[in-house]
């Protein structure tokens, strides 16, 4: 008998190690439901909301305020996102720069980070990213004067090329990590606001102010005037590639946002944005 | 019966000797410098008001520098190949050509010295306010595409194309006379006539008088054509300042109002001094002076086009002032392709003006620097007008680290007027410098 009640018993804790153990290698875990979710995702079900870091400032047309509501083109990805996984969204606007965007992703404050967020080797090293949702071409925002003194007698594309002067970023974005790769005999001077960095080219503290077209066009079609100082260069094979952040360990929730990105309907591109922004300048005038 | 016949003779002679009055009186009359100015004026009113039916207008200004330029070819070829076989049957070629030579650096030297003395004194753009940067500012950045330049990060841009000493002497001889001539090339076909002319003069006379009338009679022929279609000059001029208003409408001129202001002193101050330079050579009165560019002023500002004023530069030169024909007919077409003093101006007082734009005070070195690239841009610009002309400031702005393209956009913007002041300042000063080089005229004519 006793024989008998201790293979029943054997036999209970071998069915219950083989299905902890069948558990463990489909790493799914059951939510109040009853559906098996992968982790990440079980992670969000459970919480009840997703968190996504978003910068402090806004960002449009990625992220704007309208009548008190966020909108844009980030805000529509992450609320398909909410809305797919049947939870609400609640955004993390503590972040001051667009790398600590970054930071609270990779510690697992936030499930997604967005605002305009480029791609880079650094973030790489701590962060997943989706696949594009938006190309952006680099541009230089230049002070005419100060280019003139830096080329002297070199066409535009090999003074650019060459670029030896001081070159002004926003401070704490992927900005820096591009300026110093793409022109390494540069001198890189981090400003904390991108206005400050526009006005140093504008006062010729820096020869140029480097940031995608979008940004950096936004500038002359806002005040023409400053054609006569200013100029523009963009460059048609350097993009910054826009993706969405998701945590190191969150590959699932890495794929679903992917899935999100392949089904949208509309996919802007920078010129097409140039040209919204330039309608909307000519309705203004 | 014989005295019927006479008095209707007479008759007929007075009534066609009076037609002619009154049309040498009309011609007169559309050549006065104050018509001229009216018809601009009236022209940029016009535009201004009008600018859909003055942009219509374009095909007469078209049409009638098309006419002009129709002549401009055979009437060059048998000036210079008439006058080159004249001068080398009378000797002294060779120290004409010396002449030449001097006169033409000594008036392109001359010009930038007068315009940058001139320029320093008016300052182009000079205290230019804040609100007026700012009209400037929405000239230039009116579309925004025109400030910024799409490029490769990766690919190496084709190289520039360095003009070449091998270049330069390609596009001066010809390999195809009649192709030069169907192409309009105007520096080749007056290479093919210079030497033709010496080799004419070197065929025994008798041989070369038939070619000598034929040439004559397209000369001449050339001439009569020049004159019929000078009648309508007051009213091309309306019709062509009004078209080009009406394209870039009037604010540019408003904005750039001092710039043009500026450079029309500066060319008024080049014409005074090319027609004491004519006074003195020819021994006339300054009315007489006056009288004689009249034609050659109106056509310049009229067709801002030099080599469609070379006919009234020879007519005025020779038949008002006496000077000797031969030299002129040869020296003419020559001063017209090399010498451009308004270019040299132009680029002197454009150079102030992108200084004073960028709150940057010239040096003396820089100044030094203005003066001599300005030479030579002036002979860089040899067969070239309009943008392309203008398109040389950069080359200047280059030497001094000042930016162009902004400004080149300006500049384009009122070259309707500038082209205008410029062109007159090339034939009257190359008007000069033909005084210059040919001998003074042994009785000069008054009032003729």
């Amino acid at each position: 008998m006793f024989i008998k009640k201790l293979g029943y018993r054997l036999a209970l804790l071998g069915l219950l190690i083989c299905s902890a153990a069948g558990a463990a290698e489909s790493n799914l875990v059951r939510v109040p439901d009853g559906r098996m979710l992968a982790p990440d995702i079980a992670r969000i079900i459970i919480r009840g909301e997703l968190v996504v870091a978003i910068l402090k400032n806004n960002t449009p047309p990625f992220v704007d305020e309208k009548n008190g509501r966020l909108v844009g083109v980030d805000i529509d990805i992450v609320e398909r996102v909410g809305r797919e996984l049947k939870v609400p969204v609640r955004y993390d606007r503590s972040s001051n720069t667009y790398d600590e965007v970054t930071e609270l992703v990779a510690a697992g404050k936030a499930d997604l980070g967005v605002s305009k967020l480029a791609r880079t080797l650094k973030r790489a090293q701590s962060v997943l990213f989706s696949t594009p949702y938006m190309n952006l071409e680099h541009a230089l925002l230049m002070s005419r004067l100060g280019f003139a003194e830096m080329a002297e007698k070199k066409t535009v594309a090999a003074a650019v090329k060459t670029f030896d002067g001081k070159i002004g970023v926003l401070a704490g974005s992927a900005w820096v990590e591009f300026a110093k790769r793409n022109f390494p005999q540069a001198v890189v001077v981090p400003y904390p606001t991108w206005p400050e960095a526009v006005n140093a080219a504008k006062t010729g503290q820096v020869v140029a102010a480097y940031r995608d077209a979008v940004e950096v066009r936004k500038i002359m079609l806002t005040d023409p005037t400053l054609a006569i100082t200013l100029r523009t260069v963009t460059f048609n094979d350097l993009h910054s590639l826009l993706c969405v952040m998701v945590g190191s360990r969150d590959t699932v929730l890495l794929s679903f946002v992917n899935e999100i990105v392949a089904g949208q309907t509309v996919k802007l591109t920078s010129s097409e944005l140039i040209n919204k922004m330039k309608a909307e300048q000519h309705e203004h005038k | 019966m014989n005295t019927s016949k006479d008095t209707l003779s007479k008759e007929l002679q007075s009534n066609e000797s009076q037609s002619k009055d009154s049309l040498w009186r009309f011609l007169r009359f559309t050549s006065s410098p104050w018509v001229v100015l009216g018809c601009v004026l009236f022209g940029i009113y016009l535009g201004w008001f009008a600018p859909e039916f003055s942009k219509s207008l374009k095909v007469v200004g078209v049409l009638y520098v098309d006419l002009l330029k129709m002549i401009v070819l055979p009437f060059m070829l048998s000036a210079v190949i008439f006058s080159l076989q004249k001068l080398f049957q009378e000797g002294g070629t060779a120290k004409l050509i010396r002449r030449v030579f001097i006169v033409f650096t000594g008036f392109a030297v001359a010009a930038s010295l007068v315009a940058t003395l001139a320029a320093q004194l008016i300052q182009p753009g000079g205290g230019m306010s804040p609100k007026n940067k700012t009209e400037l500012g929405v000239l230039v950045g009116g579309d925004s595409n025109s400030s910024n330049t799409e490029m490769s990060f990766y690919k190496d841009p084709p190289a520039p194309k360095e003009l070449s000493a091998q270049d330069i002497v390609t596009s001066l001889v010809p390999s195809n006379i009649f192709e030069s001539l169907a192409q309009g090339e105007t520096l080749k076909t007056l290479l093919f006539a210079m030497m033709f002319g010496f080799a004419v003069g070197v065929v025994p006379n008798r041989g070369s008088r038939s070619l000598e009338q034929a040439l004559e009679t397209v000369y001449h022929a050339c001439q009569a054509i020049t004159r019929w279609v000078n009648i309508p000059v007051p009213l091309v001029l309306i019709c062509m300042t009004a078209s080009q208003i009406g394209d870039t409408g009037i604010e540019p001129l408003l904005a750039m109002f001092e710039f043009v202001l500026a450079f029309l002193a500066i060319s008024a101050l080049l014409l005074v001094v090319s027609l004491g330079i004519i006074r003195w050579r020819s021994g006339s009165t300054f009315a007489t002076v006056l009288n004689s560019m009249r034609d050659i002023f109106t056509l310049g500002v009229a067709t801002n086009n030099s080599a469609t004023c070379m006919p009234a530069m020879i007519s005025g030169m020779v038949d008002t002032l006496r000077f000797n024909r031969s030299q002129v007919e040869l020296l003419v077409p020559l001063s017209v392709s090399i010498l451009r003093v308004g270019a040299v101006a132009y680029f002197v007082c454009s150079m102030f003006f992108i200084a004073a734009l960028y709150d940057h005070t010239l040096t003396m070195f820089e100044l030094g620097v203005i003066a001599v690239v300005s030479i030579m841009s002036g002979f860089a610009s040899i067969g070239m007008s309009g943008i392309m002309t203008i398109s040389l400031v950069g080359t200047i702005c280059s030497y001094i680290r000042l930016p162009f393209e902004a400004a080149f956009i300006l500049l384009v913007a009122v070259d309707s007027i500038c082209a205008m002041a410029r062109t007159a300042v090339t034939v009257i000063s190359s008007c000069a410098s033909v005084a210059m080089i040919c001998p003074k005229p042994l009785a000069p004519q008054e009032n003729t």
